[in-house]
């Protein structure tokens, strides 16, 4: 069963025209198989998603809108192969829902940002700014997705969504040095193309909470491990946390780069 | 790790106002003084060098003259300066010998790059304070520190009656007070015992009840924590730990809950450690007490956008009206975070046709009013961008002892962007507003049960000038901001799933600003070079709104 809505909201914020285009693809019955809780699937193999299946453009008029049905369809294959890659914390959810965002550019120009969701993940691709032939406005900068936000929504630090989150940290018994959090960073990195020789320095930062169970008991758990890495001119290249389990290693929970790439 | 019994006694004498040489005086008053033998302390004055007064005589061997009670000068034409000069480096590279009254040649060297007064050791091993002339009368004196240590700052007129000034446990390995005004004052740091330390200390109880303490020594620890002063909220012994490491609260604190675990009603604690050595009695105890100062916080954010009116001089009204342009995005960025007032503290909102402006004295009094409210009248705001003239210790001519008595720690800013010249040069000036002096992880504030709070300026002068032969701004600076704040990968990126929540930290909107790579306000800018010197303390890695 496939479910499509089309929202379209205009918002003047700031002088900025914003266009937000939200289209939902729910593929339920194709891909009906959940995949196992994450923890389950640590020293498995890499758990394959199925593409969602992509609806067909909408618009087939200009280039630009060719280019945005374009980068819709490269943000699924590429948020699938995040999760296969990065094998983040949590639960692996096959519904996929995609919200695309356009936004005007003082210098002329459409930015275009994709969002794509699964009940537990997220991920933001960035694009553009593109003139009307759906082409970059500086040829001299890379054009394509590119991603800038990898995140869980509900398993991080960031417990805004889901406050009660907190709860389970002291589940968080695992323990990871801070060598081994900076070898995983790379590895990752390197898996999902970075240039990982930029690397100059890092930091972590894994701090101990003393936690209470639900019966009220103290639990000592580090639960995050917070890993940024740096390039020889001291700008941050990667920021990644991870959610540690009863066992290493710990799970990506936040994914941020930037200037953004394109994933491998 | 070297364990010292007892205090050290790093003593630092600093002396103000020296205008012309002592020589040049005596010259021109053409009065006549008999040599006359001085007592060991007094106020000591060179003949020959423009410089601060010793407060104990450095060439006792030479004539010395009584030109006023209690002043001396010392009569130093025959002393050759170079050769003594190279005489105590040579020393000093032979045996890194401690440093001697002669260091009156570093003062010397100081001032001539800009720094003030004079640093004197007097007695101890590697506590020295060092001065620095901060732009507005006031003095930046600052000395290396251990982390952990408590340090007590005291002060004196006469050298003689000494008062506490402050009390302060390192946090990092360097720690500065402020001295503002022109009168003599003598200052002194005494370093605490290492045999009780207190590793990442912050000076404030917010949510949680804690004390983190490091001790070399094995044995037993008692600890006295006290409300208010009056009886103590909980007493605690046992064995200290192998480590040396423990910490101790009171239980109440649960992280699951932060950052809105509930709050103290005190206003100041006191922790009273006890260690004894295993098998000694209690005549061999060591004890060390720090102060914490108790902390609320207002969850209804309010804040002001400002600029300081004609900060780029003689602007064209176009020009004016540009700044005015990017004030407003300031502006609304702002007001997506919290209400923002005017200089009256009356409410604006996004039809605001600009963000309210800063005119000399009647408008400096009624945001020191927003800032620190006064006798009658609470605080308005907790959150601050402002754009104009700074230095290190002040903005607007609202200067950094002004937050340290008004604000510092118990009603801190959650939000403060300093947008003025060297307003970060140190981060003591964002630490007074917002209690964090560096960056500090989201897991930390919640270990520490403490309220997210961000501070941001630069440690460079900033070119936000305008160009005069094209009439036309810089651009280059706005445009950071404009992206710091921005939809594009700013702190008001919005998930866009219909949620609306913030999501991108401070640290990824710096990150963004710095480098946008195309995507920020100017499409044909990759890397912003005016981001160069932009400093950040607090939660780098919380959200706009939290």
């Amino acid at each position: 069963m496939r479910v499509r809505s089309l929202v379209v909201a205009i918002l003047l914020v700031g002088g900025t025209l914003v266009l937000v285009l939200r289209k939902q693809d729910r593929v339920a019955s194709e891909l009906s198989r959940d995949t196992e809780n994450q923890s389950k699937i640590t020293n498995a193999p890499a758990v394959v998603i199925a593409l969602a299946q992509p609806s067909a453009p909408e618009k087939t008029g200009s280039p630009l809108e060719k280019k945005i049905e374009e980068l819709r369809l490269q943000s699924l294959e590429d948020f699938n192969k995040l999760l296969n890659r990065l094998r983040p914390y949590g639960k692996l959810q096959s519904t996929r829902d995609i919200y695309i965002q356009r936004r005007t550019n003082n210098a002329g120009g459409i930015k275009v940002e994709v969002e794509v969701r699964s009940e537990n993940h997220k991920a933001t691709f960035v694009a553009g700014p593109l003139n009307a032939n759906g082409l970059h406005v500086n040829p001299f900068l890379q054009d394509g997705n590119l991603l800038t936000l990898f995140e869980c929504l509900y398993d991080g630090s960031d417990t805004r969504r889901k406050p009660e989150a907190a709860n389970e940290w002291y589940l968080s018994s695992g323990q990871w040095s801070k060598e081994e959090a900076v070898a995983e960073s790379l590895r990752l990195a390197q898996a999902i193309g970075h240039q990982t020789n930029r690397v100059a320095r890092h930091e972590v930062v894994a701090v101990p909470l003393t936690l209470k169970d639900p019966a009220g008991a103290t639990v000592k758990a580090t639960p995050f491990y917070k890993v940024d890495l740096y390039t020889d001119d001291d700008s941050r290249l990667l920021g990644v946390e991870y959610r540690m389990g009863k066992e290493p290693p710990g799970k990506v929970t936040r994914w941020f780069n930037w200037p953004p790439i394109k994933v491998r | 790790m070297t364990i010292k019994q007892g205090a050290i006694i790093g003593g630092a004498l600093l002396l103000f106002t020296i205008h012309t040489t002592t020589a040049q005086r005596l010259a021109a008053g053409g009065v006549k003084r008999e040599p006359v033998t001085p007592p060991a302390i007094g106020t000591f004055r060179s003949l020959t060098l423009n410089q601060p007064p010793f407060p104990f005589n450095p060439f006792p061997d030479l004539p010395v003259t009584q030109i006023k009670p209690g002043v001396y000068v010392y009569d130093d034409r025959s002393v050759d300066y170079v050769a003594l000069r190279a005489e105590i480096a040579a020393k000093q590279a032979e045996d890194n010998a401690m440093m001697s009254a002669m260091k009156t040649m570093q003062a010397e060297d100081e001032e001539s790059m800009g720094g003030g007064g004079m640093a004197l050791m007097m007695g101890g091993a590697g506590l020295l304070l060092n001065i620095a002339r901060t732009g507005d009368d006031g003095r930046r004196i600052y000395f290396d520190t251990a982390p952990g240590i408590v340090y007590t700052v005291e002060q004196s007129t006469n050298l003689t009656s000494w008062s506490v000034l402050d009390t302060i446990v390192a946090d990092d390995t360097n720690e500065a007070f402020y001295a503002f005004g022109t009168d003599n004052r003598y200052y002194r740091v005494i370093q605490g015992s290492d045999l009780i330390q207190f590793p990442n200390f912050h000076p404030t109880v917010e949510q949680s009840c804690y004390i983190d303490i490091y001790t070399p020594v094995q044995g037993t620890a008692r600890v006295e924590i006290y409300a208010n002063g009056v009886t103590p909220w909980f007493i605690v012994e046992g064995g200290i730990p192998a480590s040396g490491h423990f910490r101790v609260s009171d239980g109440l604190y649960n992280p699951n809950n932060w950052p809105n675990d509930g709050y103290y009603s005190v206003t100041n604690w006191e922790f009273r450690v006890t260690v004894t050595p295993t098998g000694l009695s209690a005549a061999a105890a060591n004890q060390g007490i720090v102060y914490k100062k108790g902390r609320t916080r207002n969850p209804l954010h309010k804040g002001i956008t400002v600029q300081a009116y004609g900060v780029l001089g003689q602007a064209t009204p176009a020009v004016e009206e540009e700044v005015d342009n990017f004030m407003h995005y300031y502006f609304l960025a702002n007001l997506q975070s919290s209400s923002q007032v005017d200089l009256t503290g009356a409410l604006l909102n996004e039809f605001t046709e600009a963000a309210p402006k800063l005119f000399g004295a009647t408008s400096r009094a009624q945001l020191r009013l927003l800032m620190f409210g006064s006798n009658n009248i609470p605080k308005a705001i907790d959150r601050l961008h402002y754009f104009g003239h700074g230095t290190n210790t002040s903005f607007f001519g609202i200067r950094i002892s002004e937050a340290r008595t008004n604000v510092f720690c118990t009603e801190p800013f959650t939000y403060i962007a300093l947008d003025g010249c060297k307003t970060a040069q140190t981060t003591d000036m964002l630490g007074e507003y917002t209690c964090y002096w560096k960056p500090i992880t989201r897991n930390e504030m919640i270990d520490r049960g403490l309220t997210p709070g961000f501070g941001c300026g630069w440690a460079t002068e900033k070119d936000a000038a305008w160009l005069p032969t094209q009439g036309a701004l810089v651009l280059k600076h706005y445009n950071f901001w404009v992206d710091f704040y921005g939809l594009d990968g700013g702190l008001t990126h919005r998930d866009l799933n219909g949620n609306g929540y913030f999501d991108k930290t401070y640290q990824d909107a710096a990150d963004f600003a710095k480098d946008p790579s195309g995507n920020g306000v100017n499409p044909t800018v990759q890397h912003n070079d005016e981001s160069g010197g932009f400093v950040m303390v607090g939660c780098l890695d919380c959200f706009f709104d939290l």
